[in-house]
């Protein structure tokens, strides 16, 4: 990870000096966020040294053990909840993706699936659309 | 008004009934997430931050410290019960409080955790009440100067107590800093890394960089490794601490709280040190050292104290002089800031009912949670055998319906789902997210005091070391730098010997 910090230190630096860093007495938009930069370099340049030449691994968790389908798989679903919400409205579209949370990810039985699903959506929709009055959209089917 | 007519009219804002409604939740909620190690307070503000959006600020801000200080009496059930604490402030509390249920005494551990953080969280609202007036009125003579390096040495406290590597820390803090820059310029009105997307122009919203930070990575670190349950099959009698237990307890209690209350005020991680500190402290004091570890109830009621008084503590920065001490206080004042609300040395004065009346309804969940807690510990030794894959999909949604329930905006979900992958990474990589969002939260405030300074100084930084409490909090704050520069390298040094060896 730092060395993709030191990489966004680099273009923030740049872009901070597009914006004008102006004078010490009239700062400009750009002075701190290049004091920013410049210090997440140094601080990124630090880290890498020390983690690279003398082992120093902090607290990683590393990634060791990471199930990364289940991962994908959740981050497609959030963002399927976010292509498809207004296209299918709130209440399929959150039933849907609760489904498939339930079924796919850890899968449970069809009927607790199901049941967590129609629950769930009936519950939120009632706190959020009906108590906080949130308006969703309503999708192609109109509820 | 007089302190008594203050205190009177907390009590009539407190105890309307919608207020009253909001402080249960908030602690039932907070209760219910200490219990859950699946999910944190941080995280449950975080999810409710929508919710708050939709409903007055005072009742907003009860229910938030609800859920603050609610979490911290939950947390010592688990510990308790399950030798797993539910938040990192009940870590302590495991060894004595899981051998004294290992020995039938699971009873009075859990009575002693109740009546010590309620006489704790009690004491400190007391202590909360009396210290922030002077501070606040001592605020009034700071300037922008002032402001900016107390708030430079809160973040750097907060990075010298982070448990990882401190570079990691410090490079999370300038990351949220840089994050709160995003939008238009509060001088110039210049756009700022917006990258031509309009959504952009007000910035990255907090609500959902915290959901996705602190609820989405949550999830998805908890998919990866599962936490193990298991549930000590014991039967909870005696809930009621016996006049020996309570021999031994009352002065713990009564020193945890206040060693809590005080490091609770200093930024950092008061309610995480002050249990441990505690501990360390009990079994100095005590004349039987050798029963720690092995079921004293010494070693439950001081460190449980410790976290409820900590916890009120960390009130008195946030309501005097607008400067949260850590993560929890960061997200409530996002959540006034959301209302347009900015605590500061006026705070007290301009938002009278909402100064006394959390502070009130502090007290009055306090006595919730001490019903909460007793009676109901079987409910939340149920709750605590729900599995986390009923439990993930449910934080998932909420996480999604929240951020859009507050600006109707599918890129704000977007904006989240990013947050939280990148937590993920960012988390397994070592980083810890408790500064980035602190710094967010600082990071415009921040911003707006130096380059005022460097105005008012006509471009001199003489202006940050010539003015004594400037000066002062910036010595200290390069001071913990240096120090922690020294210790990794002594750090690196040692290791490579040993390696060497």
């Amino acid at each position: 990870m730092s060395i993709l910090f030191l990489i966004l230190s680099i273009l923030i630096c740049l872009g901070s000096v597009k914006m004008g860093i102006g004078k010490l007495s009239e700062p400009g938009p750009g002075l701190m966020p290049l004091g920013g930069g410049i210090l997440l370099g140094i601080l990124s340049l630090a880290d890498l040294i020390l983690r690279n030449a003398c082992g120093l691994k902090g607290e990683e968790i590393g990634f060791k053990g990471a199930r990364w389908s289940r991962l994908f798989l959740i981050i497609i679903i959030l963002f399927a909840f976010t292509i498809l919400l207004p296209i299918l409205g709130y209440l399929i579209t959150t039933f849907l993706v609760m489904l498939l949370l339930y079924k796919v990810i850890e899968p449970q039985k069809w009927w607790v699936a199901l049941l967590g699903a129609f629950l769930s959506t009936i519950l939120t929709y009632l706190l959020f659309g009906v108590a906080l009055k949130t308006l969703f959209p309503e999708g192609i089917l109109s509820f | 008004m007089g302190f008594f007519e203050n205190i009177l009219y907390g009590f009539q804002v407190a105890g309307q009934p919608i207020n009253l409604l909001y402080c249960f939740m908030g602690v039932l909620i907070g209760t219910l997430v200490g219990v859950l190690p699946g999910i944190g307070p941080a995280g449950a503000i975080s999810l409710l931050l929508p919710v708050t959006f939709h409903i007055p600020p005072v009742s907003a801000i009860i229910m938030l410290a609800g859920i603050y200080y609610g979490s911290m009496y939950g947390g010592s059930t688990t510990s308790i019960l399950v030798n797993i604490p539910g938040e990192a402030t009940s870590v302590i509390t495991c060894l004595d409080g899981y051998q004294m249920a290992r020995q039938g005494r699971a009873g009075p551990a859990l009575g002693i955790a109740a009546f010590g953080s309620f006489i704790a969280g009690t004491l400190s609202v007391i202590g909360l009440m009396f210290l922030v007036h002077p501070l606040a009125n001592v605020a009034l003579r700071f300037g922008p100067p002032e402001f900016f390096a107390l708030m430079c040495l809160g973040l750097i406290l907060v990075t010298y107590l982070a448990r990882g590597s401190m570079i990691k820390a410090l490079i999370m803090a300038i990351f949220g800093i840089i994050l709160s820059f995003v939008g238009m310029d509060i001088f110039t009105a210049q756009q700022r890394f917006t990258f031509g997307i309009p959504q952009l122009m007000d910035g990255v919203g907090l609500i959902p960089l915290v959901m996705g930070l602190l609820g989405i990575s949550e999830v998805l670190i908890n998919i990866g490794a599962p936490v193990p349950q298991e549930i000590l099959k014991t039967k909870i009698h005696n809930l009621f601490p016996n006049l020996k237990d309570w021999k031994q307890s009352i002065m713990p209690i009564l020193r945890g709280t206040g060693l809590g209350f005080f490091l609770g005020i200093l930024p950092g991680a008061g309610a995480i040190t002050s249990p441990l500190i505690s501990y360390a402290f009990e079994k100095k004091l005590s004349k039987s050292p050798e029963k720690f570890g092995t079921g004293a109830i010494e070693g439950v009621a001081g460190p449980e104290a410790a976290n409820n008084a900590a916890s009120g503590g960390a009130f008195i920065p946030l309501l005097s002089l607008g400067i949260p001490p850590n993560i929890m206080m960061a997200l409530l004042l996002g959540a006034l800031m959301i209302h347009g609300i900015f605590p500061g040395p006026f705070f007290i004065k301009k938002y009278p009912e909402l100064f006394w009346g959390t502070v009130v309804s502090m007290y009055i969940g306090n006595g919730m949670l001490l019903i909460l807690n007793l009676p109901l510990i079987p409910l939340w030794v149920r709750v605590l055998k729900i599995p986390y894959k009923i439990l993930f999909p449910l934080i998932l949604l909420f996480c999604l319906i929240g951020v859009y329930s507050v600006s109707n905006s599918l890129f704000d979900v977007t904006l989240m789902i990013f947050f939280g992958v990148l937590g993920y990474f960012l988390r397994r990589s070592g980083f810890e997210l408790a500064p980035l969002v602190l710094a967010f939260v600082l990071g415009p405030i921040m911003e707006r005091t130096f380059r005022q300074s460097l105005i008012i100084s006509g471009g001199s930084f003489s202006i940050f070391i010539y003015r004594p409490i400037a000066g002062f909090s910036l010595l200290i704050t390069f001071t913990l730098l240096l120090h922690s520069l020294i210790q990794s390298i002594r750090g690196r040094r040692s290791r490579v010997k040993m390696n060497g060896s």
